[in-house]
């Protein structure tokens, strides 16, 4: 759905937002708010709760770097499950916006944008397990281990980078490309290591906490299509919504964002089968 | 109906469809001696090539079906819909065709048809189908790396159609250049099947690099709308549905995204030049006679020792001794697509539909002395700088010659002295038994 109510003038505002506000502009900005109504923003929140059988955590085997690496215990993160209260971690939901289109971005994030990202390489673990960034924000990949590490992204719009992080380094790197979906963040040195990235052209996109929760913040009020993708299902295809299966074709539902308000989906429980 | 007298089971299938056909007896022997003489005509037109089908660019089956796994499927209509796509941007493996926009017009449609065909020549120095003559039998009709010796060489054919490339002078995201390529043809790989074709004429070279870019081209195009399909099209919906009528706006549109699509593959290969990876001059160029001798022996044993820190990190593949024994397991790109190094099990899927079983990425043995990139010190500085796209090789943190001791990464003298190092090693007493017999039990 092209966002028709998006006004040639917000799209204008917008573009004064992203720009460094020096004061003069500032007070234009001001003068042009007070002769166009005001874009109403609201929050989409939610909840991923597994059902079936939770399975057992399971140990990473450490085959390389052993003297360093071996020291510290540690876990496969493909799906993490809180074993109280279910809740799915690192689940990815996004906007989606049909090629070429944009969406008005809500003041707050133009501060954001300059913000890095880290990525570190610790323990002979990534961390984060799950990650978004947008174009033209920095990527911090930092090795805070005694080992070098390289980290190769696979991102297919941007191309694959493959850099070698040594001991105490630090590489940035910025996307220029949103991608459609999460790409696979690996190192060839210690296999085992493994997260994801999704590179996103707009701010809204969001993962879920150790309590499956998500919250994605001042969206434009409207009805907007979202994009669920998680590493071990892809898509995100089927969810329990109220007690009513339901179907994300190829990951995706629509959702209206009213403006001022928090829209809560409640929980959205997923089947222990999607994850195989 | 079947009289159990019948001489054979062919005659008695002819007399089957006869009588069905007609329903009469009588009428049998006049249909015999028509299909009689019907067969041997249908074989005629068999042997003169009247009705074999010309050979086609067969999609990727291997990437659909990951696309279908992890995302959604392309139906059938869809796919035949792509294929036909693919057809009007770049024609077919006898006819091949080029889109007008100028992002294409660094290749030449006439070398391309030169290129493409069937194996024929008219006169000397005038051959056609010099792809098929020299490159199809290992990297295919489509350039998938698939030819039918394909699967017994080691390391398999290059699969075009990702537009990864290892060796050339420009940064590893980029595309390589016509040189690059050519280079390639020129030399072949060493410690590779890829021969030299040094003795083709000059402008045969010109033609099969322009080709090999043309099915990259071709291969990248079909990767990127099959995804804009499943990412931007309603499900089951044609990327460019002619039904709509030629001059709608709908049949508009998707030519406009497709054409989009394709210029931007091209461009990538057209201004590939534009992004190489700048060499600076080798420190040793300075110094001449023993003096330049001393400065190349000091250069080897910094470069030995910056080999083995977590810094430059290059043990944990090559191995200590660099002899390609480090403890380093991963897949290259190609295969890594489809397999997981950790789960022997993982593409079984992929194997089936065709995928070879995957080989793991091969550390170089760097004391054999072939350089598969190269040999020149400046050859070995780009390996080392920008690593190897597609492959676990990985590119280095550059770092300012004069910066603190806090920041971590290499100068550009530092990487001097890998490459002096990596050039001397060959030539290490420890390397003797290496270059020529077998490998020594792993040094540690």
């Amino acid at each position: 759905m092209a966002p028709k109510h998006v006004s040639p003038v917000l799209a204008i505002l917008f573009l004064l937002l992203s720009l460094p506000i020096v004061e003069a502009k500032q007070s234009d900005l001001e003068t042009k708010k007070k002769r166009t109504p005001k874009t109403e923003w609201g929050h989409l929140r939610g909840r991923f709760e597994f059902s079936g059988k939770i399975p057992p955590a399971k140990l990473l085997t450490i085959s390389q770097d052993k003297a360093h690496c071996g020291n510290h215990t540690l876990y496969d993160e493909s799906l993490v499950v809180d074993p109280n209260k279910k809740g799915i971690s690192n689940i990815f939901i996004s906007l989606r916006l049909k090629r070429g289109k944009k969406i008005a971005s809500h003041e707050d994030y133009a501060e954001t944008l300059k913000t890095a990202i880290t990525l570190d390489n610790t323990q002979c673990q990534f961390v984060p397990h799950a990650l978004f960034i947008r174009t033209g924000q920095v990527l911090e990949i930092r090795n805070l281990d005694k080992v070098g590490h390289n980290t190769r992204i696979n991102t297919p719009k941007n191309s694959t980078i493959n850099p070698m992080i040594p001991a105490g380094g630090i590489l940035k790197h910025q996307f220029t490309k949103g991608e459609s979906i999460p790409a696979e963040v690996s190192c060839s040195v210690h296999p085992w290591m493994s997260a994801w990235i999704w590179v996103v052209d707009h701010p809204y996109v969001a993962l879920t906490d150790s309590q499956g929760n998500f919250e994605i913040r001042n969206l434009p009020a409207g009805e907007w299509t979202f994009q669920v993708w998680h590493e071990k299902s892809g898509y995100l295809k089927e969810v329990t919504h109220n007690g009513k299966l339901t179907t994300f074709k190829r990951g995706r539902f629509t959702a209206t964002i009213e403006g001022g308000k928090t829209n809560d989906l409640g929980t959205l429980s997923v089947n222990s089968t999607t994850f195989k | 109906m079947r009289k159990p007298s019948s001489p054979t089971l062919f005659d008695s299938f002819l007399e089957k469809s006869a009588n069905r056909l007609l329903g009469r007896r009588r009428e049998r022997s006049l249909i015999l001696l028509g299909v009689f003489i019907f067969f041997p005509f249908l074989l005629f037109l068999n042997m003169t090539g009247c009705s074999k089908a010309d050979p086609r660019f067969e999609l990727d089956e291997l990437y659909l079906l990951k696309l279908e796994k992890y995302l959604a499927p392309l139906s059938p209509p869809q796919k035949a819909n792509l294929e036909a796509v693919l057809i009007d941007l770049y024609g077919t493996p006898n006819e091949p065709t080029l889109p007008t926009s100028p992002s294409f017009d660094f290749l030449s449609l006439e070398d391309l048809k030169m290129a493409a065909g069937a194996v024929s020549s008219t006169e000397e120095g005038h051959s056609h189908g010099l792809y098929r003559q020299h490159c199809a039998d290992c990297h295919g009709l489509s350039g998938d790396g698939k030819g039918p010796r394909a699967l017994v060489i080691d390391p398999y054919p290059r699969d075009y159609r990702q537009g990864i490339f290892k060796f050339k002078s420009t940064l590893r995201d980029q595309k390589p250049t016509h040189d690059d390529l050519k280079r390639i043809v020129e030399f072949g790989i060493p410690g590779t099947a890829m021969p030299s074709f040094r003795l083709l004429p000059e402008n045969e070279k010109d033609r099969l690099v322009d080709y090999v870019i043309y099915l990259s081209i071709r291969g990248e195009t079909e990767r990127q709308l099959a995804e804009y399909i499943i990412d931007e099209l309603e499900e089951g919906e044609l990327l460019l549905d002619k039904a709509k009528g030629k001059g709608s706006p709908e049949v508009l549109e998707a030519k406009e995204i497709i054409d989009e699509i394709a210029e931007e593959i091209a461009l990538s290969w057209k201004e590939a030049a534009d992004y190489p990876i700048s060499v600076s001059p080798s420190p040793l160029k300075q110094f001449t006679g023993e003096e330049r001798e001393a400065k190349r022996l000091e250069m080897v044993l910094a470069g030995q020792t910056l080999f083995r820190t977590e810094t430059a990190n290059c043990t944990k593949c090559h191995g200590v001794m660099a002899m390609g024994n480090g403890e380093s397991q991963d897949y290259n790109d190609w295969e890594k697509a489809y397999f997981d190094i950790l789960s022997p099990d993982s593409g079984k899927e992929y194997l089936d539909a065709g995928a070879f079983p995957p080989r793991k990425a091969n550390p170089r043995n760097l004391r054999r002395g072939v350089f598969r990139g190269g040999y020149k010190p400046e050859d070995i500085y780009r390996r080392i700088h920008q690593g190897i796209a597609g492959t676990p090789m990985p590119s280095v943190i550059i770092k300012p010659e004069n910066a603190p001791d806090s920041i971590q990464g290499l100068t550009e003298y530092d990487i001097w002295c890998l490459v002096e190092y990596v050039r001397n090693l060959p030539y290490e007493e420890e390397s003797q038994g290496v270059r020529n017999g077998p490998l020594p039990p792993q040094i540690k």
